[in-house]
């Protein structure tokens, strides 16, 4: 699973800091802007079948990857 | 200008003179006339019936009977086709097959070459004589072995086997060059005498003048299979100078390049732009080491501000001249010197003005049967080109000739015209920048965005020394850019990329800024030297 995210966030942000340091702010660094966060959301949807809406978290709870990671760890318990 | 004049009378007063020299060997301009003469007479003896209208494939690389075989067919009055060895055989027998002739000339042994690939065909294979080998009903000529065996060498005085009414006309086609064409089969670009030598009366005159060029050394970049060859290759030929050709294996080793360049003394440096960028990582080429270099001619792709301001500093004495035109136009119709001031001016490096006899339109619109809308100073159009030195078409091809050449109206009168694809502007003073295909302008979540655009603002950030940018697809939609950068003070590390993104974002929008940014040791290129977008495409 955290694999699988790292893989869609490699590919939306186009580096591969990503992987490499877990608690880089996507934000701040401009590696993922609000049309790629909605993207994210939806690859999310479609790939391990997750379901996070727009509404339910704000974009600055899920600024790096693991608070992606994290977020999509709880909602599959 | 006549061609083969100017040779003939280089042959009897210079006859010594080298005319064409690689490291397979070379030839001397009354050498040159005289193995030619045997080339047209073989020709003419034995290329007969429905071979007599078809041109005449010409393989090889760098070989100094490639000059004999590509002028022996002129006086033959027959069309050629060079070939470079670069192509994949797939392609070659392609264009073998197009052209429909039962004749190839050879320098170097194709049909080996082809056997060696598929060891299946050996069983089709036929050697007739020392010289003929017969494949699919194709005689295949190894022209070395023809010489040897069916004619004298001589080479105190001057041969003459063909009369001057076999010559290539005015009108007839002088050569087909086959475009690589981003899309589909390779179209065969053909260029008349008349055409040529248009160009060619302009092309000795570039930089300096034809008597200056006389007796002066041609650098011989391009294969044969690629127009920019023509540059070097024919304004040569007809000032009486000496072609310097670097074969392929030389081009690959930088430090082994210089030096060969530097034993021969060339003088006139012609290429596309993106090797002389490859040679700049060469500390040897440098104006201490070349010397006699005297003048940077590039065509064939943009010339960026980075790899002329490099070359400004490492060779002060010589003068850079940019030049613009597609293989339809014969090899180059503009030309600008570039200077410093020039490159403080500009925000990028135009492609000069029209030589005489050609005038270019950056078209705004058109419309069947209406005179043409041409774009105002500044504004954006195609580029058109009208003049002297015009394809007539590619051969055997009337779909893609129809689209590319058609008549247009313009100022009242009907006059043909080549459509570039090609997307650019003219200034107030009429000097007119290039921007790059108009295929390269893209959609990206909706804005429009000019590839090229892209690539000239990362080659002014002064770390980065070539840029090329390439849209990421999935299934058919453009989703990201990567930018693949060359650079020798950058790394492929997470601070690199961010400084990249960051400069990038300074000059252009956010949305045209790449989002993946890629650090490579060295830009891939064509055989012809040129980026290699294609390749690209297949690491993104």
């Amino acid at each position: 699973m955290e694999e699988k995210i790292l893989d869609i966030l490699e590919e939306l942000c186009g580096d591969e800091v990503v992987r490499e340091d877990l608690d880089i702010d996507l934000l701040e660094e401009g590696l993922l802007d609000s049309l790629d966060y909605s993207e994210l959301l939806v690859d999310i949807k479609s790939e391990l079948n997750v379901v996070i809406s727009p509404s339910e978290v704000t974009r600055e709870e899920m600024n790096t990857p693991r608070k992606i990671i994290d977020k999509v760890k709880s909602k599959l318990q | 200008m006549n061609i083969i004049e100017n040779i003939k009378t280089q042959a009897i007063e210079n006859g010594k003179q080298v005319v064409f020299k690689s490291r397979m060997g070379q030839l001397s301009y009354l050498q040159l006339w005289n193995k030619s003469e045997q080339v047209a007479q073989w020709i003419k003896d034995n290329v007969t019936g429905k071979n007599e209208i078809n041109p005449i494939v010409i393989y090889g690389h760098k070989n100094p009977l490639m000059l004999a075989s590509f002028f022996g067919s002129t006086k033959a009055g027959r069309t050629y086709c060079p070939v470079d060895r670069c192509m994949p055989i797939e392609r070659i027998e392609d264009i073998i097959e197009t052209v429909e002739n039962d004749y190839v000339l050879m320098t170097e042994n194709l049909v080996e070459r082809i056997c060696k690939e598929d060891p299946q065909r050996e069983a089709d294979v036929e050697k007739i004589n020392e010289y003929t080998y017969r494949m699919s009903n194709v005689n295949f000529i190894d022209v070395n072995a023809l010489l040897v065996a069916a004619f004298e060498d001589v080479d105190d005085s001057l041969v003459e086997l063909v009369n001057e009414e076999s010559y290539l006309g005015k009108d007839d086609v002088y050569y087909i060059i086959f475009t690589s064409g981003s899309t589909g089969k390779p179209k065969g670009v053909q260029i008349t005498r008349s055409s040529l030598e248009n160009y060619l009366d302009w092309s000795t005159e570039v930089g300096d003048s034809i008597g200056a060029k006389h007796g002066k050394h041609f650098l011989n970049q391009a294969p044969y299979s690629f127009d920019l060859s023509v540059m070097d290759t024919y304004t040569s030929l007809v000032s009486g100078g000496t072609l310097i050709s670097v074969d392929k294996e030389l081009q690959q080793d930088t430090a082994a390049l210089v030096k060969y360049i530097k034993e021969n003394e060339v003088n006139y440096w012609v290429s596309t732009p993106s090797f002389a960028a490859m040679c700049l990582s060469e500390p040897s080429y440098c104006q201490e080491e070349l010397d006699s270099l005297k003048f940077f001619m590039f065509c064939g792709e943009t010339l960026s501000k980075e790899t002329s301001e490099k070359l400004m500093e490492r060779f002060p004495k010589a003068k850079i001249i940019n030049t613009y035109g597609p293989t339809e136009s014969t090899v180059a119709v503009t030309s600008i010197e570039v200077t410093r001031e020039l490159l403080a001016d500009e925000k990028s490096i135009p492609i000069g003005y029209e030589k005489h006899g050609t005038e270019i339109l950056i078209l705004a619109d058109s419309t069947e049967g209406q005179e043409v809308t041409i774009a105002k100073h500044d504004e954006i159009g195609e580029l058109v080109i009208l003049g002297n030195t015009l394809s007539i078409g590619y051969y055997k091809n009337e779909v893609k000739t129809a689209e590319a050449f058609k008549t247009i109206i313009y100022k009242g009168r009907e006059v043909p015209a080549y459509f570039t694809g090609d997307a650019g502007f003219k200034n107030k003073d009429g000097m007119i920048f290039f921007l790059g295909r108009i295929d390269r302008q893209v959609k990206l979540h909706g804005y429009r965005i000019e590839l090229g655009d892209i690539e000239s603002n990362l080659t002014k950030i002064k770390e980065i020394t070539q840029a090329a940018v390439i849209p990421k697809k999935v299934d058919g939609v453009i989703k990201q850019l990567v930018a693949f950068i060359v650079s020798d003070k950058l790394n492929e590390d997470y601070d690199s990329r961010k400084y990249v993104r960051n400069q990038l974002q300074e000059m252009i929008p956010k949305y045209m800024v790449p989002k993946k940014i890629v650090v490579l040791d060295k830009m891939p290129l064509t055989n012809n030297g040129k980026i290699d977008y294609k390749r690209m495409e297949t690491l993104v």
